[in-house]
């Protein structure tokens, strides 16, 4: 198709006027307030829903020796009722694990060695967030999404907000979103329309060499039918409960001298 | 040294938290979102289990991964790992279970 003289004539002179203001952006990434707004808006939306499944695939970029990037894959299905029950099915290269939250105890549970590890846990799931990261440093899939919405996250640290277009996610038509960070580039999917939900996250962590990316897609159930049941642990004959060691105690308690 | 960042979980929020994960992790942050970024050496996590292993086991010494050939035994109701004479005691730390070389129980 033949461009019209006249467009190109005038998609030039708008070209040379918006020239200045381009290139003070290049010096520092522009930060679109309607990006920061959505981040917002889906924090929001997230925090309202009293019940929900998601379920997340995910991979994850490691470094072997040689300095040559690896894939690790998993998939965790979440069940969350609040304010104070958690269910987590982890299975994945390197990590399978089942994780319950009852409102009194925290359990997770290794089928695979057939060892599991409890400790009484905080009354509501914002609390006990905290006392995972803090206490235990418990790597928790999918924490972000216990943050968003909770004004734990920290907007001044975004240095770049923009919003890249229009994608579809498994179907779901979605806001794609990409902002940057110190060390941290992030892109984030957003449903479009009523239900501000993330169907898509991808993490790329920008100080190292080879520049490893974290990536999950997500699966959202907003209405799931939750037992009780579902988030007591109720360990099999054949498992062995095991201590759960704070962050930065790393002997065994016993010394092996029972 | 590898890191990735696997969640948005803070950095700066908890600036000296750590997340343990395999050997070491450490919380990174991002933003609006948490963003944890995790270090993940694993490589090296496993030449450093191996030296563990390979050389007198220390009591008192955590290792990721056992060696080869060991036996789940329970004395006294608690869950040890015998790996010929050397004995280990799992435990939950971070986000695993790890193994921590201690005196025989019997």
């Amino acid at each position: 198709m033949r461009r019209h003289p006249t467009a190109t004539a005038l998609a030039i002179l708008a070209l040379a006027a918006a020239s200045p203001a381009h290139a003070k952006d290049t010096a520092k990434p522009a930060i679109d307030p309607e990006a920061i707004s959505a981040l917002h808006k889906m924090g929001a939306f997230l925090r309202g829903q009293q019940a929900f499944v998601v379920q997340a695939k995910m991979t994850t970029d490691d470094v072997i020796g040689s300095g040559q990037k690896v894939q690790f894959g998993g998939a965790v299905e979440l069940k969350v009722r609040r304010p104070d029950r958690m269910r987590m099915d982890i299975a994945g290269d390197r990590r399978n694990e089942r994780v319950y939250y009852d409102g009194k105890t925290f359990t997770v549970y290794s089928e695979r060695v057939g060892y599991y590890a409890a400790f009484p846990a905080p009354g509501t799931l914002d609390d006990l967030k905290d006392v995972l990261e803090k206490k235990y440093a418990f790597d928790l899939p999918l924490a972000d999404l216990f943050y968003w919405g909770t004004g734990q996250d920290e907007t001044a640290a975004i240095q770049g907000a923009t919003r890249v277009g229009t994608a579809t996610v498994n179907g779901v038509t979605c806001d794609h979103f990409a902002f940057r960070q110190k060390d941290v580039d992030w892109e984030i999917w957003i449903e479009q329309g009523g239900r501000q939900l993330p169907h898509k996250v991808v993490i790329t962590t920008t100080s190292e060499k080879t520049k490893p990316q974290h990536s999950m897609v997500l699966n959202w159930d907003l209405a799931p039918r939750l037992d009780d049941s579902m988030f007591t642990f109720t360990p099999p004959p054949t498992a062995h409960q095991i201590e759960f060691q704070p962050a930065g105690r790393p002997g065994a308690r016993k010394g092996g001298t029972p | 040294m590898s890191k990735t960042t696997r969640t948005l979980v803070s950095r700066i929020l908890t600036a000296g938290t750590c997340a343990v994960l395999l050997l070491s992790a450490v919380a990174a942050q991002a933003i609006i979102v948490r963003t944890a970024v995790a270090y993940r050496p694993v490589a090296r996590a496993a030449v450093a289990t191996a030296a563990v292993v390979g050389t007198a086991a220390v009591v008192g010494s955590m290792v990721n991964t056992l060696p080869p050939a060991c036996a789940p035994v329970v004395v006294g109701n608690v869950a040890y790992q015998q790996c010929g004479s050397t004995w280990y005691q799992p435990q939950y730390a971070g986000s695993q279970v790890t193994y921590v070389v201690v005196n025989p129980p019997r």
